[in-house]
């Protein structure tokens, strides 16, 4: 037989009194929207989806570090990925993912700076500081570190229908690009086959 | 299986005559909206305005918006357009949830005409009411709004084909057999030829088209939002899908190569759209076929009708060839993007089986009332039931009105600064004046008999 002890039984009481971090949060809706998982696979359609991203940036940024070859540049930044698909593919959220798992790996050393994407809001910064009297600190201008390489690509795609199916052929192309002297240190590609069966 | 007796049809009757339904059967909408257009077209907004019956239906929403998009009150058009958009995204959870409209709506639909439903958007319609909600975002100097608007727009349009292709693959299990005595779609097309313009539904330049809700404007304008933002990534998909749809089309090419070369405007030039937006849609009106046949139930021979309607495409008489554009003094030239009289003529194209065998269930029905009342004592009851039915047989009339018939659009780089813009049509010059700041800007006219409403 198993005996408890009195002050376990109270501690495991105020546990779940208090919740201990398995905190039920009220539920407020219809209940007929739900949070799924980020990571789940999703087929809904052939259309370049969440599963694409998510495999896109995690191929080509495990193998920017396991090269090693973005450690050769001081700084880095990526330049706008073209997108010459016919579909809206925001291209800026798989560069944004890439970058995100560059900067969260200890592996890589290099220093990310800046896309031009990002450049706007960051010089309305330093033009609102340094043309504002209310600074006494405000930001010098001209301090702002360039980009030794950038990391530039495009992704294209080739679809084919008939009554039977339609098939979707994705493929992402990534290079890593010294900027001064114009060199490709490091290149990958990415394919994705898409095929719905109607 | 139906069963009405003629007691009961006619209280129907009575009960939509008498208190009427949400939605009139007995009205014809395209001749409600012509005192509205007849306004419009002799250039007076408030009159045009005050003949539109004020109600919460999707339809006043949709030509009040429109109204108030040409009366550049585009905070009113946007709260227009947004209570229109609650009936798609209604639209939409339908289809979600597999009801597709309730289940009482079907059933009076089944036995008397579409019209006494609420009226579900066209699907060009449905895609027009982000594409200028968007438009007047733009007007409204608010660019990200307009980009959420233009995403809204394709978003709407992958559920519309979605749609449409569980449509097609329910179609390909349903048995599309008409009952027995009734005659197929195709020889019911091949035997009235001379009744109903089946040509104008079915004349290249319709089939051409990919579908009936995708248009090379809106997804044109998409390119232009997203490249004004510098989203070119986003932009140039727009771009390419304009291109799918509207091919051969040099200014969409263009468009392409000027992002793929990065020869975009500088620090000096603007790149303005110029959105020719002309006419109305065209107008629907209800064509009747009305078949007598006669049956013998015993010792009893009746007179019988089957009573099939159509909505046929009215196109607008008034010519928008000659409108003359000039800038700054230099005549130039518009091109072609959106054909809303094709797209209207593709959507009757790809919905006229369906609603012929609606049509075909209604023949049943009132040969169903025809018998009974042949049973009950004779002919006086057989005419009531066929003029009954013949009466409240008639097509759905309703549209969108003041959709324009076409788009037409021309692109140009200029400098910053001043420019003049006229446009000249049925002899009378109509000008306004723009100050170009930005890279990028849009303005629209629409041009509707001589008159012309310019949106600054």
């Amino acid at each position: 037989m198993i005996k408890i002890n009195k002050g376990i039984a109270m501690l495991a009481s105020l546990m779940w009194l208090n919740g201990c971090g398995m905190t039920n949060a009220p539920v407020v809706g219809s209940g007929k929207v739900s949070y799924g998982d980020t990571n789940a696979v999703e087929t809904v359609n052939t259309d370049f989806g969440s599963t694409d991203l998510n495999m896109v940036a995690q191929t080509m940024a495990d193998d920017l570090i396991k090269t090693g070859a973005l450690n050769g540049c001081k700084t880095y930044t990526v330049s706008a990925v073209r997108n010459k698909t016919d579909q809206y593919i925001d291209t800026e959220t798989i560069t944004q993912s890439i970058k995100t798992r560059l900067m969260k790996s200890n592996l890589v050393t290099s220093k990310y700076v800046l896309s031009q994407a990002q450049m706007q809001n960051q010089t309305d910064e330093l033009s609102r500081q340094n043309n504002s009297v209310l600074y006494k600190d405000a930001t010098k201008m001209g301090q702002m570190k360039s980009a030794q390489c950038r990391l530039d690509g495009f992704v294209s795609s080739i679809s084919k229908t008939n009554a039977d199916m339609k098939d979707v052929f994705y493929q992402f192309n990534m290079s890593l690009i010294q900027v001064d002297e114009g060199t490709e240190l490091w290149a990958n590609e990415k394919q994705i086959r898409k095929t719905k069966v109607n | 299986m139906l069963k009405f007796t003629t007691k009961k049809y006619l209280a129907l009757v009575i009960c939509l005559l008498v208190f009427g339904c949400a939605n009139n059967p007995l009205s014809s909408y395209s001749s409600n909206m012509t005192s509205t257009i007849t306004k419009l077209q002799q250039g007076n907004l408030s009159q045009s305005e005050a003949k539109l019956t004020k109600s919460n239906s999707l339809l006043y929403y949709l030509e009040h918006g429109t109204l108030m998009r040409m009366s550049v009150n585009y905070s009113q058009s946007n709260k227009d357009f947004t209570n229109a958009q609650g009936f798609i995204d209604a639209w939409i959870d339908s289809f979600h949830n597999g009801t597709l409209g309730s289940a009482s709506d079907t059933m009076e639909a089944s036995l008397i005409n579409d019209k006494v439903l609420d009226y579900v958007a066209k699907d060009y319609e449905k895609v027009m009411i982000p594409t200028y909600k968007s438009l007047n975002f733009m007007s409204l100097n608010d660019i990200d709004s307009s980009r959420v608007e233009i995403m809204r727009m394709y978003n709407l349009e992958d559920i519309i084909q979605n749609y449409r292709d569980s449509q097609y693959a329910k179609s390909a299990e349903d048995d599309k057999s008409t009952p027995k005595g009734f005659p197929s779609y195709d020889k019911f097309q091949s035997d009235n030829q001379n009744k109903y313009d089946f040509d104008a539904i079915n004349s290249p330049e319709v089939l051409a088209l990919k579908n009936s809700y995708q248009n090379a404007f809106s997804h044109y304008l998409a390119g232009f939002i997203f490249e004004a933002r510098g989203e070119m990534s986003l932009a140039r998909p727009g771009y390419v899908r304009a291109g799918q749809l509207n091919p051969n089309n040099k200014m969409i090419s263009q468009a392409i190569a000027n992002i793929d070369t990065k020869n975009l405007p500088d620090k000096n030039s603007t790149d303005l759209l110029l959105v020719e937006e002309v006419g109305h849609a065209p107008e629907l009106k209800s064509v009747q076929f009305s078949i007598p046949f006669t049956t013998n139930r015993g010792q009893t021979s009746c007179i019988n009708a089957v009573t099939i309607s159509f909505p046929e495409l009215v196109l607008s008489k008034e010519n928008y060839k000659n409108i003359n554009l000039s800038v700054d003094g230099v005549i130039e030239q518009t091109t072609l993007f959106t054909d809303f009289n094709l797209m209207a003529a593709r959507y009757l194209h790809d919905n006229l089986p369906n609603i012929f065998l609606r049509n075909i269930i209604r023949a049943a029905k009132d040969i169903t009332l025809q018998q009974t009342s042949c049973s009950a004592g004779g002919s006086i009851g057989s005419l009531l039931a066929v003029v009954g039915g013949i009466v409240l047989g008639s097509a759905d009339e309703r549209t969108w009105s003041l959709l324009p018939s076409a788009i037409n659009v021309k692109r140009m780089r200029l400098k910053k600064g001043p420019h003049v813009i006229r446009v000249t049509n049925n002899g009378r010059m109509h000008e306004t004046k723009v100050n170009l700041t930005g890279n990028y800007a849009i303005l629209s006219y629409r041009v509707i008999g001589s008159e012309v409403y310019f949106s600054n």
